[in-house]
Formats: C-alpha cells, structure tokens, sequence
C-alpha cells in the first residue's frame, strides 16, 4: 500500500527537507478566476514569472480541482511553463541522476543501515531543520504550530539525544505540518513564479527557490566550516531521505503518461494545496 | 395477530431496505478497503507465483468500488466531446488498466502493514460526498481524500486526492498537452503500448 500513495509525494520532496516551494496559485481570490479562465497551453503565455511584487499573477495556474463543480465541463486550467526547455532537460538530468546514481547508492546504504538508524538520521535532520518551520509559522501567524515546533525541539534535542529520537513519534497532533519559507510567502500573497527544475533539488517555482535561499540562512549545516562539508552533509540527508522512497519515483512513471507533466502538475497542485492549509 | 406479525415484519423489512440505500459513504468505503488489506496480508499470496492472483482478487474490490467510466471523463476533461463512443469505451479500458496495474503492481510489491485510518467524511451534495482517510506508515502518516458519488444504492470513487494532489486532476493536465498535438486515437494507442511494455513488470521494490 505504501508506495503507490507515495509516487508523486517524492518528487515533491526532492528539495530534500528544506524548503519546498509553493503552489501555482497566489492565494486568496485567484482561485475563483483561474478556475473559470480559459486555457493557454502555449507556453509563450502572456503571464511570465513576475516574482515577489506581482501580487495575484499565477504564471502557472493549475487550481486545485475543486469537486463539487468537477463535473467534466470544467477545463482544466491552462498551464503557461516558460522555461519549458530548461524544465525538460533538467528533468531528464535529474531522471538519469536518480537512475544511475541516487538509487544505486540509497539502495546500499539501506541495505547495510537498519531502519532504526536510518529513521534517527531523519529525526535529527528534521530537527535540525526546526527554525526554518518555526520562522516560516511565524510569518504565516502560525503561533499555536510555532509553539509546537520550539517544544519538540527543545525536548527532542535533550532527551532525544540531539535531536536522533523523537519523543513524540506516533503522534500526528504533536508534528505540525511541514511548513517552509516559500509556503510562508504564499501565505502572504506572493505569486507563485514560473515553474523551475533544477537539478538535483528537482521541483521548485520562482518564489519556492526564493524561500529555499532563504532557508539556507536558517539552515546550519550552511554554516559549516567548509562547503565541502556542508555539501557531503546534505548529500548524505538526501540519500538517507531517499532510502525511505525508493520505488515511488518508478511508480510514477509507471502511472504516468508525460512524466514531466506528471511531476510539475502534482508538485503544483501539491503547494497550493500546502498554501491554503 | 400472524397477519399483524407478517404486516411488521415486511415494513421492517422496507424499512431497513431504505436504510440500507442510505449508507454513508464512509461506511460504504471501509469493507472494501479492509477487505482489499486482507488480501494483501493474506499468507497464502506470499509467494511470487500467486501474485497474479491476488492481483485478480483486489481487481475484483477495485472494480466494485471505483467508478472507472467517471474517472476517465473527467480526466480528459473538455477533450471528451473529441472521442467518439468507441473511442470513449477504449479509452476507459486502456486507462483503467494502466491506474489499476500500475498502482496494483506498486502495492502489491510494497505492502508493510500499513494501516488505513478513516477520519471523516464531507457531504457535498445529496449525492456526492468526501471521505478523508490517512494511511499510517512506519515512517509517517500520508492523507489520501476519496471523492464519491452515489451510483444507486452505492457510493463509488470518482478520484482520489493524495496529500493534496488530485488524480483525476495530474491526468488531466497531461491529456490535455497530449491532446493538444494528437488525436485521441494515439493517445489511446501510447496508453496501451504502455499497458502492453509494462505487463509483467516486477512488482515494486520492497522497503
């Protein structure tokens, strides 16, 4: 069962753990129109990428499908993808990276680490990455999840042994969702961006790769001595995150038509949905 | 009194027909989904040689529960006028096939006792509904929506939304790129050229 409801949810969390960025949708107001609007899938669309400052101009504009009115009149929403050409290519790059080396190495690796092990890495990865979350709560008047976030973080850095136990496993209502500096700038009416893949990181739009520089800023393993070692370090969270999802990018393809158009319109979708949350 | 025990027993019986006809939807979606777990954790489809049929056997769930003919149209969305009924009734098949197996294979491949948690359900309207549910895993929890319908006394499933992604939805942006530049006749062959290069593909990797 496990995979199968995990295709697209890899693809989106390629930007490992850090900040993954937001939805095609500026929030509140444009999901009304964008869903009426007509369809553009040229992709020489007149909406381009305007980032931070144009409010409400969705480049990408896939609206969540609303159900009540998913009677098949509805079109789909026209998806504008300027930098198509970059998207592709990237997508590929990022396809043989995985293929060739990224699965090949979280294979070994969780074929000789045991679960345990590799579950405390992801806590203390997740840990690590608490002021991201709390900062990103902050700007979206998240207080109560805020809160959450300082009070795990506190109690699994202690007593969780910098932060490799997770004292409050298996229990939903004490991990606030996962939030990032790009879902915060949505909150807060920036427009999504052109849709954006870069290599490696995967997915991303304009204003997501703004709230992933941002994050870096609160991301201390950026502060590391070296870039060598930060780099080695957030290899080494990537392929200890991918260990857990191997076969889910395979499935994905599997189920898919177009791949690409597959990933960009889950991990849009995927965002809004987050911004709205 | 026989007379007036035959008339109570038959309105008790009208009566709980109607109630039966009246099933909420989240109810309507638990026997099948713990029947399908079931059969997943079944030992007797342990081995690699009857996969096939455990394969056939949730089939069996999957048909009764999933309404495949909606999920089609509303993939294609506006391009659906384009198909012919032919075409229509072809594409369906191909489709499901392709969500089916593919989806199928991955489960098949990947089942660690994960559990199925029902939340809540949503009533849009008289006959359309929302049921949230979660499937808890070791390592998280994953939030899988089902949007029904009611199809007589039945509810049935029209798409399933996971962590925020709708199917019917990643489909449809795919058809329509796809649809832009071909017709609906190649679409319907690349879809079963896929269904055919994929038969008999492994199952999904273990964790």
């Amino acid at each position: 069962m496990s995979g199968a409801w995990r295709l697209v949810l890899f693809l989106l969390l390629l930007p490992v753990g850090c900040a993954s960025q937001s939805g095609a949708l500026a929030p509140g107001g444009s999901a009304a129109s964008t869903a009426g609007a007509g369809t553009s899938t040229a992709p020489s669309a007149p909406l381009t990428g305007a980032p931070a400052g144009a409010p409400a101009q969705p480049a990408v504009v896939a609206a969540p499908a609303e159900e009540g009115d998913a009677e098949e009149a509805a079109p789909a929403v026209g998806t504008s993808d300027p930098l198509v050409v970059w998207n592709r290519t990237m997508f590929a790059f990022n396809d043989a990276f995985y293929s060739y080396l990224l699965k090949p190495v979280a294979t070994g690796y969780r074929a000789v680490i045991p679960t345990i092990a590799r579950k405390g890495v992801d806590n203390f990865f997740h840990n690590l990455a608490t002021p991201i979350r709390v900062v990103s709560d902050l700007l979206q008047l998240k207080g109560r999840e805020a809160g959450i976030e300082v009070g795990r973080f506190m109690i699994n850095s202690t007593w969780g042994v910098l932060g490799f136990g997770d004292w409050f496993a298996g229990n939903p209502e004490a991990r606030p969702v996962d939030t990032d500096l790009g879902l915060a700038l949505a909150r807060n009416g920036v427009g999504s961006g052109a849709y954006v893949v870069w290599p490696i990181i995967g997915p991303s739009t304009v204003r997501d790769t703004t709230g992933l520089i941002g994050g870096l800023f609160l991301d201390p393993v950026a502060y590391m001595n070296s870039l060598e070692a930060s780099l080695a370090t957030w290899g080494f969270k990537y392929v200890n995150t991918t260990s857990f999802r191997l076969g889910d990018y395979e499935a994905l393809k599997a189920a898919a038509i177009d791949p690409y158009l597959a990933t960009r319109d889950a991990y849009l979708q995927n965002r809004a949905r987050r911004a709205k949350e | 009194m026989k007379r007036f025990a035959a008339a109570a027993l038959v309105a008790a019986l009208v009566a709980g027909t109607a109630q039966a006809a009246q099933i909420q939807p989240i109810d309507a979606l638990r026997g099948p989904v713990a029947s399908a777990l079931g059969i997943l954790q079944d030992p007797r489809y342990r081995a690699a040689a009857e996969k096939a049929a455990q394969k056939e056997k949730l089939w069996e769930i999957i048909r009764k529960i999933f309404d495949f003919e909606g999920i089609t149209e509303r993939a294609v969305g506006r391009n659906w006028a384009r198909f012919t009924p032919a075409q229509q009734r072809d594409f369906t098949d191909v489709f499901s096939t392709l969500l089916g197996d593919s989806y199928l294979n991955k489960i098949q491949g990947g089942y660690k006792n994960e559990k199925v948690e029902f939340l809540s359900q949503e009533l849009l309207s008289e006959t359309k509904a929302r049921v949230k549910t979660r499937i808890v895993r070791e390592v998280d929890t994953i939030p899988v929506d089902y949007s029904v319908r009611a199809d007589g006394g039945d509810w049935r499933i029209y798409d399933v939304n996971i962590e925020g992604v709708s199917l019917v939805q990643n489909y449809r942006s795919q058809f329509d790129q796809i649809l832009g530049s071909d017709t609906p006749d190649a679409l319907i062959e690349r879809v079963r050229a896929k269904n055919k290069a994929q038969e008999g593909a492994p199952a999904g990797e273990k964790r």
